[in-house]
């Protein structure tokens, strides 16, 4: 299974500039950050469930909701405990406290959803060309592109020396969640020791491919604003409008 | 701290900060569901790869920290705001141990980070416990800043779980992995041709970066409790009281006078001490 996020489909979404996305990441959060009350949160969750769709990244969703129920979850459990409030339903959870449970379950969701959005609608080459473009060194850009497709192959390594481990008798499904951890550290030191003997062999490949060879270099991937990034500035601008008005006559 | 930069003309060490960062992040990936506070943190044994990398690797593995905590978030689908401070906070966390390695006064060992002697345990656990505080108390400025949790939740919280993974499982890795990584040629000072400076300054740049580190923590923690914000979980309720200007502008100055120790805590080329 893969691990990468990214849905291959050609939408708006899709086709925007990652520099507009890396924007639009900025402004979105900063609205949500903004609100802590519930009713707000509902509506840019509806918006946002109308992009997902629009960017055919429920797919993307799908995979996140392990961890979409467990924010929820404990986000919705340890503010109702630790929200204090005059209602009591029993203990320590109050009405007050859940409520506010909600909306923080419900802030933290779209963000999430925010970001898997991104990451649906983005590859990581666009992701590193628009940083480039933003004025990051090539160098790193090279190792953040190299890291995050190093990523699925540490993984793919890592499973095939657990079946190597479990034809030699290691039973990782035994035991309590202690126990299980603590069999993982013997797969922790070959999977790591692989990954950096290879350092040599992967500088002197990127060595004879010419890195570093000059400081300016041309890009496959030619970045260019159009009218669709005009759309979604303006979408931003509106945004940022709206929750600016919210807070002035609502809040 | 120019190594930080010079480091990037070193193809070996920009493959150093990949592969720290692909092998955080791929320790950090299967945690996520394991949520301590939503979105924030989560069990992370991973933790342990900073700081004993830090002693391999320097600042490869300050850089790689760094970047394989925000991969991390992306992959595991919770890149969000505090993802930026996660960023500089787990820099700090690989950055820490590599430049206060030996230079603790009486409490350094003295020698190679492998340890094999129990004080050189101490002084390990000695140094991830103030990168903990480091990571700890930045994200939980950062926090602070963007109003999202209280400095004394958050703080609390990242610096006691960063310290368990380290002091647990640091000790074992460092005697698995430091004998390999020596003679594969892969330490930081092999591979830069760098050693950390013994002089006066550079100890007192260690000494301030130190006293920096325990002075935000103590500070942050002091100023929250004054506020009346409650002890890590008992503070979770308190997101509103987040965005206090007194420990935003006090931790500002203190991460100041952590940039000059960082400065002044230098590395000099080997000729250097061959010539000495």
């Amino acid at each position: 299974m893969s691990l990468y996020l990214y849905q291959d489909r050609n939408t708006f979404f899709h086709r925007l500039d990652p520099r507009t996305k890396f924007l639009g990441l900025i402004v979105l959060f900063a609205g949500l950050l903004s609100f802590n009350t519930w009713l707000p949160e509902v509506f840019i969750l509806g918006v946002l469930a109308l992009f997902i769709t629009g960017a055919g990244a429920w797919p993307t969703v799908a995979r996140l909701k392990f961890i979409l129920f467990m924010l929820a979850l404990m986000a919705i459990i340890i503010w109702s405990f630790m929200g204090g409030g005059t209602e009591v339903i029993f203990w320590r959870f109050t009405v007050e406290g859940l409520l506010f449970g909600i909306a923080t379950a419900l802030k933290l969701i779209n963000m999430v959803l925010t970001g898997a959005l991104f990451l649906a609608t983005t590859r990581n080459e666009e992701m590193m060309a628009g940083l480039l473009k933003l004025g990051l060194p090539f160098a790193a850009g090279f190792a953040i592109s190299t890291a995050l497709r190093l990523v699925p192959t540490l993984v793919g390594s890592g499973l095939t020396i657990i079946e190597a481990q479990r034809s030699r008798g290691l039973d990782l499904s035994q035991g309590n969640f202690i126990t299980r951890l603590r069999k993982q550290i013997p797969l922790l030191i070959p999977v790591v020791a692989t990954a950096i003997r290879s350092t040599h062999h992967l500088a002197m490949a990127v060595e004879a491919k010419g890195f570093g060879y000059s400081p300016k270099r041309t890009q496959y991937l030619v970045l260019r604003f159009t009218w669709r990034d005009g759309l979604a500035l303006l979408f931003f601008v509106l945004f940022l409008g709206g929750v600016l008005a919210w807070h002035r006559y609502f809040s | 701290m120019r190594e930080l930069f010079t480091m990037w003309k070193n193809t070996r060490m920009v493959m150093l900060v990949a592969l720290t960062a692909a092998i955080y992040a791929a320790i950090l990936i299967p945690f996520k569901g394991f949520v301590i506070i939503p979105t924030l943190t989560e069990v992370r044994p991973a933790n342990v790869i900073p700081v004993v990398f830090s002693l391999f690797f320097g600042p490869a593995a300050a850089w790689g920290s760094a970047i394989g905590n925000t991969i991390g978030d992306i992959f595991g689908g919770t890149l969000g705001p505090g993802s930026f401070f996660g960023f500089f906070g787990n820099f700090l966390l690989g950055y820490i141990p590599y430049t206060l390695w030996g230079r603790l006064g009486p409490l350094s060992a003295g020698g190679e980070p492998d340890g094999r002697t129990f004080r050189k345990l101490l002084e390990f656990w000695i140094i991830a416990l103030l990168a903990s505080l480091a990571c700890g108390a930045f994200i939980g400025w950062g926090l602070e800043i963007l109003r999202i949790l209280p400095f004394t939740v958050i703080a609390n919280i990242i610096a006691l779980n960063n310290f368990l993974a380290a002091a647990i499982l640091g000790p074992l890795l460092l005697l698995a992995l430091y004998p390999r990584i020596k003679a594969w040629g892969l330490l930081w000072t092999e591979v830069m041709e760098m050693e950390p400076s013994p002089s006066a300054t550079a100890r007192t740049g260690a000494l301030v970066i130190t006293v920096s580190i325990l002075a935000s923590y103590i500070v942050g923690n002091w100023l929250g409790f004054a506020a009346g914000t409650g002890f890590a979980a008992q503070g979770f309720a308190q997101a509103g009281m987040a965005g206090q200007l007194s420990i935003i502008y006090s931790l500002a100055i203190l991460w100041v006078v952590l940039l000059i120790g960082m400065f002044m805590a230098g590395n000099r080329p080997l000729e250097a001490s061959e010539e000495a």
